[in-house]
């Protein structure tokens, strides 16, 4: 085991340097790590090949112009700076928000701040915006804000708001504001409150962009196998906002996306995640090394399913899949996709959970559901599972994840007869940190139900549900249909 | 009889307690977390998921149910619900806490106290001007949610009506005279009420009067186009809501330059988030300090500290995001601690 102490900075100078020195002095060993993922490779100074092993046992291996380098640590941090997407054409001509905020404004008659995005620019953004116009003499600048909408859901924010009204500015709220570059600036919008056309001619004009991840980020990750979102954010909890966790345990991101954190939140940032060190070491130092899968050798076919399909980094394949224990959240997905049945699980195996189902079917139930662990407590305390013989009422079981049910579960327990309907319950889509396992779960389930009608066996109906702890509406719906 | 003191007193068991609880238990310390309503969950638990046609849409109302289930099966924090605490008293570096619960009193004591008191929504019957009350067309979205949980569809209470035309009214206590600050969840409160209405009850006109739409998910950036070719926004806040004999509400509002009188059958008012109603009780006892709009600022050198809504608006995402990141302070507090 490395020691615990030891962290492998990644990603970028500026921002790595920073998080290095307060990582030092929250008394841990960090060691930075410059990346560079140019595809011309021109100043590259080391290009990260694979991250192997696990929480408290990572492993990075690079490649250096003299050759490979192996670094090892406890854990991974990755430092993510953002860019600015920015129209080429009017470079020169125009002047960023950053660029803004240290510009000395002495001089200047009259500024427009426009937000090109249509009311897309956060609170963190405006903020900065707000405080460097209220430093300005406004007697004798002209301020005109043009933006769609203006976010002051941030601390002290409509107060600021307020107080660049009283001394003057004008805050104009267009649907959409357009600008051109004919003979200087002209900016040109419908308000719609006062109900006419509104022209401005700023000297100067400072447009709000929006920050993007660059390109060379999301081949790192793709490398190091972490699961990014639809706007490249490496999280594995969509709604959770701090960028920190991801969906390999033990490997976290800063960066002041995507709320745009100042540099106190990114401090913050960081004193949180060495909160989330401390509490690791807590949970491995209590962690016995119990397995979770258990393997078979004589039937694996080497085929890296497992290991591709793992949604938690949890599996390291050398001659055989290891499980580190502890990034195993037992899942189960690997198991169910195993071709060979190489992998049970050891905390649910399918021949006990086909037992019980065959023991609920003698007792006289009809109808199983099949829920994923975080939604069996809702449904058990909705039904409980005493047969009253007087109502046809549904056997609740626990599954760890949607994704543990396979084809071969599905048919199995079509064949026991007796069953009338089946229904499988998981997370919405998005909702779960092992977020493939709904998805893989329905297609199962489509794909039984499909070939079963193609066969025109008589069979059980076959249905996949959605639900998550609060939705009190699709669990008087799901009632509705067993 | 002397017990063992806590390492922490966590005083709420809403979102921002349970999440704090858990986390510091979760560490190895042992926690009291003290609730006054009989149940775990606060605010949060009352609100209904609002995933679209099986797609999380980031609301949030999940995590309060596994953060319920975690602290129920974590071995180091113990709930106590139904309690209110009547006094602190400081000795040495501890808190001597009196606790009220079924009117029994009994003692503790803890190193550190964290304040999760969370919030009080805004009381529109105490702006005449809305009518609230005076007519069953007007509710609040929280009375919306409860519709919606005991009918699956949304029905005019009373008249068990369906409506056709509904409008919602944003900044409901915020961001006025009284409350000079945004309460920060309203915007994506209601539109995702919105939307969720919108699947139930496809024919369902829906109208928004708002001041400027905050961004609330990280899906915002994409969604807000079609969103807003969805409903109509209507840039002002109405000065008054008017009943109607036939049970519709009229609104006058000015369209491109012209005064229009609206008719609703429904409206819905997004209350802002305001200060809970222990606070000032809870900041008496534990000598805290308020800030400018009326929330807690924390004063964690002395070993007391706040977090969630109680020291400001926030939704159930920046709550958590402020635990995880905050509790750095306590822990380093709590490992000082002598």
């Amino acid at each position: 085991m490395t020691s615990f102490q030891r962290v492998i900075v990644l990603g970028d100078p500026k921002l790595g340097k920073e998080v290095k020195d307060s990582l030092t002095n929250y008394g841990f060993d960090p060691t930075f790590v410059e990346i560079d993922l140019a595809e011309d490779g021109s100043k590259s100074l080391f290009k990260p090949l694979a991250l192997k092993g696990g929480l408290g046992d990572f492993s990075l291996l690079m490649a250096g112009k003299t050759g490979y380098f192996e670094e090892k640590a406890a854990f991974v941090l990755i430092c993510l700076s953002p860019v600015y997407g920015r129209d080429p054409q009017t470079l020169e001509a125009r002047m960023s928000f950053e660029e803004f905020l240290d510009y000395n404004l002495e001089g200047i008659k009259e500024i427009a701040v426009l937000d090109p995005s249509n009311g897309k620019v956060l609170p963190s953004v405006w903020g900065p915006v707000m405080d460097k116009l209220l430093s300005m003499d406004l007697t004798k600048t002209k301020v005109s804000v043009v933006a769609s909408q203006i976010k002051v859901a941030g601390d002290g924010l409509e107060r600021k708001y307020r107080m660049l009204r009283e001394q003057g500015v004008v805050f104009y709220k267009p649907d959409e504001a357009s600008y051109v570059y004919e003979h200087g600036i002209t900016i040109r919008f419908r308000d719609h409150i006062l109900g006419k056309d509104i022209e401005l001619k700023p000297e100067l004009l400072v447009t709000l962009d929006q920050p993007i991840i660059p390109q060379h980020y999301k081949s790192l990750f793709e490398i190091l196998r972490i699961e990014i979102d639809g706007h490249s954010y490496p999280q594995d909890d969509n709604v959770l906002r701090f960028p920190y966790y991801t969906n390999r345990k033990g490997v976290f991101v800063v960066s002041p996306l995507p709320e745009f954190l100042s540099k106190e939140s990114i401090g913050q940032l960081i004193s949180g995640i060495c909160l989330e060190f401390k509490r690791l070491f807590h949970e491995m130092k209590n962690c016995s090394s119990k397995t979770t899968i258990e393997y078979n050798q004589s039937q694996c076919a080497y085929c890296l399913t497992c290991f591709r399909v793992c949604p938690h980094g949890a599996i390291l394949f050398d001659s055989k899949p290891n499980f580190l224990p502890l990034a195993c959240e037992e899942c189960g997905i690997c198991v169910a996709n195993c071709p060979g049945e190489a992998l049970k699980l050891v905390q649910l195996k399918y021949d006990e959970l086909l037992y019980n189902i065959k023991e609920s079917i003698q007792r006289g139930f009809t109808t199983a559901i099949l829920a994923c662990k975080r939604n069996y407590g809702a449904i058990a305390e909705l039904i409980g599972n005493s047969f009253d013989p007087s109502r046809k009422r549904p056997y609740v079981f626990e599954i760890p994840c949607a994704g543990y049910v396979n084809e071969n579960l599905l048919l199995r327990m079509a064949a026991m007869g007796g069953l009338e309907k089946i229904t499988i319950v998981g997370c919405k889509e998005g909702n779960c940190r092992t977020s493939k396992g709904t998805l893989r779960g329905e297609m199962a389930c489509g794909a039984v139900e499909r070939l079963l009608n193609s066969l025109r066996i008589e069979s059980p109906i076959l249905a996949f549900f959605k639900l998550s702890s609060q939705d009190h509406i699709g669990l008087r719906e799901l009632m509705g249909q067993v | 009889m002397e017990a063992k003191p806590w390492d922490v007193l966590v005083v709420g068991a809403g979102i921002t307690g349970l999440e704090t609880a858990n986390l510091l238990g979760e560490m190895g310390f042992d926690v009291l977390l003290v609730e006054k309503k009989p149940q775990l969950g606060g605010h949060a638990a009352l609100y209904q998921c609002k995933a679209l046609d099986g797609k999380c849409v980031e609301c949030g109302a999940c995590l309060v149910g596994d953060a319920q289930r975690k602290v129920l099966s974590n071995k180091k924090v113990v709930p106590m619900t139904g309690t209110t605490i009547l006094n602190c008293q400081r000795e040495g570096n501890l808190f001597k806490l009196e606790l009220v619960r079924e009117g029994v009193v009994s003692f503790a004591s803890a190193k550190a106290v964290i304040l999760c008191n969370g919030f009080r929504p805004f009381d529109p019957s105490t702006q005449k001007n809305l009518s609230y009350g005076k007519s069953n067309s007007i509710l609040t979205a929280l009375e919306v949610e409860d519709i919606l949980r005991n009918n699956g569809k949304l029905l005019r209470p009373g008249s068990h009506e369906v409506p056709k035309s509904i409008c919602f009214i944003q900044c409901v206590g915020s961001r006025n005279e009284r409350n000079i600050y945004c309460s920060r969840v309203c915007c994506g409160y209601a539109i995702r009420i919105a939307n969720l209405l919108k699947s139930l009850q496809p024919d369902l006109d829906i109208t928004f009067f708002y001041m400027d739409i905050q961004t609330f998910s990280r899906s915002f950036v994409d969604d807000w186009a079609k969103i807003r070719e969805k409903f109509t926004f209507i840039r002002q806040i109405p000065g008054e809501l008017i009943p109607n004999k036939d049970g519709t509400i009229s609104i006058y509002a000015k369209i491109d330059g012209v005064i229009k009188e609206l008719f609703y059958d429904l409206v819905i008012l997004s209350c802002g988030i305001t200060p809970s109603e222990d606070l000032d009780q809870l900041a008496q006892i534990f000598k805290m300090k308020k800030n400018k709009d009326g929330f807690l600022s924390p004063s964690p050198e002395n070993g007391v500290f706040a977090l969630g809504t109680a020291t400001g608006p926030k939704g159930i995402a920046d709550c958590i995001a402020e635990v995880r990141c905050g509790l750095g302070g306590v822990v380093e507090y709590l490992e000082a601690w002598r």
